[in-house]
C-alpha cells in the first residue's frame, strides 16, 4: 500500500472510511450481537412485566427502581445470578462472533469488494475462523500473563515488598498514596490490553496478507512488527480508539440526559430514544472494529516483506488458466 | 445484673514493687485532685437515673512515641448513689480485649477484626496499683491483695478485660470514696476502635474505667466482647496527657482543651469534660451537663478547621420542622438551641470534605436537639481517621467522634455524611441518655439510625448508588453486574484459564474478589460504559432500614444483650435497622405529634441516666399523651420476633345482566336472553359504556403474627376516595377480611397503608392494586438490560476480533 506510506496520519481516516461504507458488514456484526444481547434482555423484560403489572401505580417504577421494589422483589438477584450465567455463554458466543467478524472484514479488504461484500463477509468469517480462535486463545493466555505480573505475587514482591516496603496498602501514609497505587495497577493492564489488542488486529491481518495458518508463528512475527514499527502500527489504533471514546462519551451524555429526565411525565418515547442511541453507538463500535483491522492491513501491506514462496511458474512460460510450456523441455499441458 | 460467682479467680503476677511506688508517687498531685468540682454538689435538679452514681476522674498518662505504651496514674471520686452498700469495686480493662486471640472480643470474632486476621499489634493493659487514698492523696488502704479478674458473661479464664478489688467496708449509699489507680498499656494498631497507625492515635476505653454499680443489680461490669460497646457512669474528667512534641498542638479530646505546656521535647496537654463553664450551665432542662468517657485522638498530620453551630441558621432553612416540633411540644417548650463550636479534623488530602462533616454535624445537632432536646456542650471534635485507620472510623465518644472516610465522594452519595450524621446523632443516643450498650446495644444504635434516617432525608434526599472503578465512582448500577460466578462460567468468559502444571491463569481479573468494591479497573469502566448503560438508583434512608431489618427479621428478640443474639448479623439487625423500623412503625401507630412528644419525654427524663427497655415503654407511653395503652405494641415490637405481611387482591367486573330462567310470582320458569355484547369473550371488566354497575370483591390478607390497625384507601374513577380500618381485632378473628359491593364507578386502586405507616410490613409488593397496568416500567428496565449487554458483548467480541 504505497500511499500509506505517503499519508501515514490518514490511515485511521481511510480505515473509518472504508468500513463505514460497507453497511451490509458492519449492521451484520452489529446484528449478531444485538440478537445475542436480545437472549438476554428478554426474560427481564417478561420478569419486570409480571412483577410491576396492576401491583404499582403507574409512572411510579420510571425514574428508578424504588428501595422497597428492590427490596420486596428478591427473586431479582435470582434473576440476576441466572441471566449472569446465560451471559457467561453469550459472552462466549460474542468472542467467537468476533472471530468471524474479523475474518469477514478481512477477506472483504483483501479483496477489494465493491458489490459482493456480504457474500464474502460470510466467506472470509468462515475461511480464518479457526486462525483466529486460536488468537483469541493465545490473546486469552497472553492477558493472564500480564494479569500476573500486575496483580499477582511479581507486583506484590517488587513494587510492594521490595520498593515500597509494605506488606498491606495500609500501611502507606496517605490514600492518594494507595490510590496512586492501585491505578498504576489499573492504568498498566489497560495499556497491556490495548497493546494486545493492536497485535491481534495486526496477527489477523498478516494471516489473512500472507494466508498462512500458524497463529502461533505469526503472532510471534507480528510482536517483532510491533517492537520495529510502533509508531506506525499504533498510531491508527490509538486515533481510532480515541474516535470511538470520543463518540461515546457524547452518546452517553445524551443517553444520561434521558436517562437520568425519566420519571412519570416522561412516557415510552424516551426509552425508545435511549434504545435506538445506545444501538447507534454500538454500531458505531462495529464500523470502528472494521476501521481498526483495515488500518491494520493498511499498514501491514506496507511494513512487511513480501512471503517468500516457491514459484510455480519459475520454469514454465505461460500463466494460470492458459497453455503453458515448458522452458527446455519437449512436452507442455494445459492447466485447468 | 446479678453476677455468677466467677470460675477462676486469678491474681495478677504485677511487679508490686513498682505499683507501690508509683501509688506513692502519684500521691504527690493529689493536691490538684482535690481542686476538682463536687461533681454531686449543687444541682438544680436530680440528674442520675437508675443506678447512677456521680463520679469524677482524674487522670495523668504519659505516652512514649516509639512504642506507644502509656502509662498512668489516674484518681477516681465516687459517690454512691446505687441505693445500696457496696462491698467491691468493678472495673473495665477494655484494652485486653485485644492482648490475644483467646480474649472474649477476639474468640467471638474468630481471630480476626474487620476482615484481617490478628497476628501483630496486639495492645494490653495492666493495672500496677489500685488503693484508697483520701482528699490529700495518702493511701488509706492497698486494695491490691484483692485484686482479681473476672468474666463475668462466659467464665472465659483467658479474657481479662473486668477486674475487681474488695473494699475493706462497704461504701453506704450517698458516701464518697477516693480510689487510686496506676497502670500501664500498650496500644493496640488500631483495628476496632482503639490504637494507633504511625502517629495517628485514637485512644479509646484506656484507662481502667469503674463499671455502674445498679440498683438491686450489683455491678455492672461486663467483659467486652465483639458486637457489645460501653457502659458507665456520668462525671467529669481532668485530663493530662504528657506526649512527643511533634504532638503538640494536635491533640484533641472529650471537652475541652484547657492547657497545653511545652517541656523540652515533650508536651503537655490538659483537657477537662465537661468544659467548666458546661459543668455550670444548666441546660435547657436545668440538669448540669455530665459525660460518661473521655477518649482523645492526635495525629501531627491534623489539619483543624473550626465552625460555629447556630440554631437560627437552620431553623430558618427549616421552619417546617421547627413549627411541626412547635405544634407537638407545646408552647412552653423551649426549642431553641445552644451555639456549638464545631472542630473537625481532617487529613489534608481530604480537606475539601471538613465543610461537608461540619453541615452533616450541624444537621444532626439541629434535629436531635430540636426532637430531643439541645446539645449541652459547648464543643463537639469531629474526627477524620488517618489512612489505614479506618477502623477508627464511625465511632462515637462525648463530645467527640470519628467518621466515615473516602476521596472522590460526593453529597449525594452519603458518603461520608451518613456516618457523621450516625455518629454525631449518638452525641444524643448513648452520649446523653446513656442506656447499658451491653444489654440493649438497640436502645442507642436503633433509636439512632431511626433518627440518622429521619435527618438524612430530610437534609440530603436519597442516596445516590454508585459503581465504583479503581476508586472513582460512576453514576448507577448494572442491571446484570456479574457474569457467573462457578468455575464454568468464569473459563467461558476469559476470568480463568485452567492450565495443567500451572497455576490458573486471570486473564480478566475481578481485581480483588468479586464483592471487593475495589474490584473494578479503567479496563472495566471501558467493558461496562456505564453512563451508557447502568441504570440509576436511588435509596431513601428510611426505606433502607427496613431492606436491612428483613435480612433477618425474625431471628431474634430485639430486646436482647449484644452477646446473646444468635450471630453478629442478628446482632447488626436486631441492634441498627429492627428498632429504625419499629420506632417508625410506632410514629404511624400512634401518630406524629405524639410520637414526637413520647421520644422527647423519655430523652428528657433519662438525659444523664441509665434507662432500661421498660423506662423508655413507660416513659414513651407517659409522655406521648395517649389515652390508649400501647404496652402491647412495645411487648409484641421489641420483645417478640413476629412480623406482618398484608397484602390485597381485587377482582372487578360489570354485574351480569339476567340471562337464563328466571321463576316469575306465577311460579313459571321464563327464559331472559343474554344481552348479545356480553357473550362470548366478555369478561365484564371492559371500559366501554355500559350501564351495570361495577361488582367489586376486595379480600385483604395478613401472614404473620402481628397486628396493627391497617388503613385501606379506594380510590373511583371519579377521583372519590373512600377509607376504611381493618382493626386489630378484626385481623385477630381471621386473617383476612372480604369487602364487596357494588358501585356505579369503577374502582382504580385499592391501597393498604396509604401513609406508610408501617414500615414493618415484609412485603410491599403487594399492598397495592391499580386497574391500570404500568407498561412504560417493563420497557424501560428491560431496555437498560438490553443496553448493557449489547455494549458488554461488543468488549467480548472486541477479544475475538
Amino acid at each position: 500500500m504505497s500511499n500509506a506510506e505517503t499519508s501515514r496520519g490518514l490511515v485511521f481516516l481511510r480505515a473509518l472510511r472504508s468500513a463505514a461504507t460497507r453497511p451490509p458488514v458492519w449492521l451484520t456484526c452489529w446484528g449478531l450481537l444485538m440478537l445475542l444481547a436480545l437472549v438476554a434482555a428478554t426474560p427481564w423484560f417478561t420478569y419486570f412485566e409480571k412483577a410491576i403489572s396492576r401491583h404499582y401505580e403507574p409512572g411510579s417504577l420510571s425514574a428508578y427502581l424504588t428501595e422497597p421494589f428492590r427490596q420486596d422483589h428478591a427473586s431479582m438477584k435470582q434473576l440476576a445470578e441466572r441471566s449472569g450465567e446465560t451471559s457467561a455463554v453469550l459472552a462466549l458466543l460474542a468472542m467467537l462472533a468476533g472471530c468471524f467478524c474479523a475474518g469477514g472484514w478481512l477477506q472483504v479488504y483483501l479483496e477489494r469488494t465493491e458489490g459482493h461484500s456480504l457474500r464474502r463477509f460470510f466467506f472470509g468469517g468462515a475461511r480464518f475462523f479457526w486462525r483466529f480462535v486460536r488468537v483469541l486463545l493465545m490473546t486469552l493466555v497472553l492477558l493472564g500473563i500480564g494479569a500476573f505480573f500486575v496483580y499477582g505475587r511479581p507486583w506484590e514482591w517488587l513494587v510492594e515488598s521490595v520498593m515500597l516496603g509494605i506488606s498491606d496498602r495500609e500501611e502507606l501514609a496517605t490514600e492518594r498514596q494507595a490510590l496512586n497505587l492501585q491505578w498504576t495497577q489499573h492504568a498498566l493492564f489497560a495499556l497491556w490490553m490495548g497493546w494486545l489488542m493492536v497485535w491481534g488486529d495486526y496477527t489477523r491481518a498478516r494471516i489473512a496478507l500472507h494466508e498462512v495458518r500458524s497463529a502461533l508463528w505469526n503472532g510471534l512475527a507480528t510482536i517483532f512488527t510491533l517492537l520495529r514499527h510502533p509508531v506506525r502500527c499504533l498510531r491508527p489504533a490509538l486515533f481510532l480508539f480515541l474516535i470511538e471514546w470520543a463518540f461515546l462519551w457524547g452518546m452517553a451524555s445524551w443517553v444520561g440526559a434521558l436517562n437520568t429526565s425519566m420519571d412519570a411525565e416522561t412516557g415510552v418515547s424516551t426509552v425508545w430514544w435511549m434504545l435506538v442511541l445506545v444501538q447507534i453507538a454500538a454500531m458505531f463500535r462495529a464500523i470502528v472494529r472494521g476501521a481498526q483491522l483495515n488500518a491494520a492491513v493498511g499498514v501491514s501491506r506496507a511494513v512487511l516483506p513480501p512471503l517468500s514462496r516457491p514459484d510455480p511458474w519459475k520454469h514454465r512460460v505461460g500463466g494460470p488458466g492458459g497453455p503453458q510450456y515448458p522452458i527446455g523441455e519437449d512436452d507442455y499441458g494445459v492447466s485447468i | 445484673m446479678v453476677f455468677s460467682i466467677p470460675k477462676s479467680i486469678v491474681i495478677s503476677n504485677l511487679r508490686r514493687p513498682v505499683g507501690l511506688l508509683l501509688l506513692a508517687l502519684g500521691t504527690l498531685s493529689a493536691s490538684i485532685a482535690a481542686r476538682a468540682p463536687q461533681v454531686g454538689g449543687a444541682r438544680p435538679s436530680e440528674p442520675f437515673g437508675r443506678g447512677g452514681s456521680e463520679i469524677h476522674y482524674r487522670i495523668e498518662a504519659r505516652l512514649d512515641g516509639e512504642t506507644k505504651q502509656l502509662t498512668g496514674r489516674e484518681e477516681i471520686r465516687w459517690t454512691n448513689r446505687s441505693g445500696e452498700a457496696a462491698n467491691d469495686l468493678w472495673f473495665h480493662l477494655y484494652l485486653n480485649a485485644f492482648s490475644n486471640n483467646r480474649s472474649t472480643h477476639l474468640t467471638e470474632a474468630e481471630g480476626k477484626l474487620k476482615g484481617k486476621k490478628i497476628e501483630t499489634g496486639w495492645g494490653w493493659s495492666r493495672v500496677q496499683s489500685i488503693a484508697l487514698v483520701d482528699e490529700e492523696g495518702r493511701v488509706l488502704h492497698d486494695l491490691f491483695p484483692t485484686f482479681q479478674y473476672r468474666q463475668p458473661d462466659d467464665g472465659n479464664e483467658d479474657d481479662r478485660t473486668v477486674f475487681s478489688v474488695d473494699l475493706p467496708q462497704p461504701v453506704a449509699d450517698g458516701e464518697t470514696i477516693r480510689i487510686q489507680v496506676t497502670w500501664e498499656c500498650q496500644l493496640p494498631r488500631v483495628r476496632r476502635r482503639t490504637g494507633y497507625k504511625d502517629d495517628f492515635l485514637l485512644v479509646a476505653q484506656w484507662f481502667p474505667k469503674l463499671g455502674v454499680l445498679e440498683s438491686g443489680r450489683g455491678w455492672n461490669a461486663h467483659q467486652f466482647h465483639m458486637n457489645s460497646e460501653f457502659y458507665s457512669d456520668y462525671g467529669t474528667y481532668e485530663v493530662t496527657l504528657d506526649l512527643p512534641e511533634r504532638y503538640r498542638g494536635k491533640v484533641f479530646g472529650s471537652g475541652v482543651k484547657a492547657n497545653s505546656v511545652l517541656k523540652g521535647d515533650r508536651v503537655e496537654e490538659s483537657f477537662v469534660a465537661p468544659s467548666r463553664i458546661d459543668q455550670r450551665r444548666p441546660d435547657m432542662w436545668g440538669k448540669l451537663p455530665v459525660v460518661h468517657d473521655f477518649t482523645w485522638t492526635a495525629d501531627p498530620a491534623y489539619t483543624e478547621k473550626s465552625y460555629r453551630f447556630s440554631f437560627e441558621d437552620w431553623a430558618s432553612r427549616f421552619p417546617d420542622e421547627v413549627a411541626a416540633a412547635e405544634r407537638a411540644f407545646g408552647p412552653d417548650e423551649k426549642l431553641e438551641l445552644r451555639d456549638v463550636l464545631i472542630t473537625v479534623l481532617i487529613h489534608p488530602e481530604r480537606a475539601d470534605q471538613a465543610e461537608r462533616h461540619r453541615k452533616a454535624t450541624e444537621a444532626a445537632l439541629f434535629f436531635y436537639g430540636l426532637w430531643f432536646g439541645e446539645y449541652p456542650y459547648e464543643h463537639v471534635t469531629v474526627v477524620d481517621p488517618a489512612w489505614g485507620a479506618r477502623a477508627a472510623g464511625g465511632m462515637e465518644y462525648p463530645t467527640i467522634f470519628t467518621c466515615g472516610t473516602a476521596l472522590h465522594t460526593t453529597e449525594d452519595m452519603h458518603r461520608p455524611e451518613s456516618v457523621t450524621v450516625h455518629e454525631a446523632g449518638h452525641q444524643f443516643w448513648f452520649g446523653l441518655v446513656g442506656n447499658n450498650e451491653f444489654e440493649a446495644a438497640w436502645m442507642d444504635e436503633g433509636f439512632n439510625s431511626f433518627t440518622d434516617s429521619e435527618v438524612m432525608a430530610r437534609v440530603y434526599g436519597p442516596r445516590r448508588s454508585t459503581t465504583q472503578y479503581a476508586g472513582l465512582f460512576a453514576h448507577g448500577v448494572p442491571r446484570i453486574s456479574k457474569l457467573g460466578s462457578g468455575k464454568l462460567h468464569r473459563v467461558l468468559t476469559g476470568r480463568e484459564i485452567p492450565l495443567p502444571f500451572v497455576e490458573n491463569l486471570t486473564p480478566l481479573p475481578e481485581f480483588g474478589g468479586d464483592d471487593d468494591p475495589n474490584a473494578m479497573g479503567f479496563v472495566d469502566w471501558w467493558r461496562d460504559q456505564p453512563q451508557l448503560t447502568f441504570s440509576p438508583e436511588y435509596t431513601d434512608t428510611r426505606w433502607a432500614d427496613r431492606s436491612s431489618y428483613l435480612r433477618n427479621p425474625a431471628t431474634d428478640v430485639m430486646d436482647t444483650p449484644a452477646w446473646g443474639y444468635v450471630d453478629r448479623s442478628s446482632y447488626s439487625t436486631n441492634s441498627y435497622p429492627r428498632p429504625a423500623v419499629a420506632l417508625r412503625s410506632l410514629r404511624g401507630l400512634v401518630g406524629d405529634e405524639p410520637f414526637m412528644r413520647g421520644m422527647r419525654s423519655y430523652a428528657k427524663e433519662w438525659r444523664y441516666g441509665h434507662p432500661y427497655p421498660e423506662d423508655f415503654f413507660a416513659s414513651f407511653q407517659a409522655g406521648a399523651g395517649l389515652d390508649e395503652d400501647i404496652s402491647w405494641y412495645f411487648e409484641e415490637l421489641f420483645q417478640g420476633t413476629g412480623t406482618v405481611d398484608w397484602s390485597v387482591s381485587v377482582d372487578q367486573k360489570r354485574r351480569a345482566s339476567p340471562a337464563g330462567f328466571f321463576q316469575s310470582g306465577q311460579g313459571e320458569f321464563l327464559e331472559v336472553e343474554m344481552p348479545e355484547d356480553e357473550r362470548g369473550d366478555d369478561d365484564g371488566d371492559s371500559d366501554e359504556e355500559d350501564d351495570r354497575a361495577w361488582v367489586i370483591d376486595i379480600v385483604l390478607r395478613r401472614e404473620g403474627q402481628l397486628r396493627l390497625p391497617l388503613a385501606v384507601r379506594m380510590t373511583f374513577e371519579d377521583g372519590e376516595v373512600r377509607e376504611f380500618t381493618w382493626n386489630r381485632s378484626q385481623q385477630g378473628d381471621k386473617p383476612w377480611l372480604r369487602h364487596e359491593f357494588e358501585s356505579s364507578r369503577k374502582l382504580v386502586s385499592v391501597v393498604l397503608d396509604p401513609d406508610n405507616a408501617y414500615w414493618i410490613d415484609t412485603d410491599l409488593s403487594n399492598n397495592r392494586w391499580y386497574d391500570e397496568k404500568d407498561e412504560v416500567a417493563p420497557l424501560r428496565w428491560g431496555e437498560r438490560v438490553f443496553s448493557r449487554m449489547t455494549h458488554m458483548l461488543h468488549w467480548y467480541a472486541g477479544l475475538g476480533g
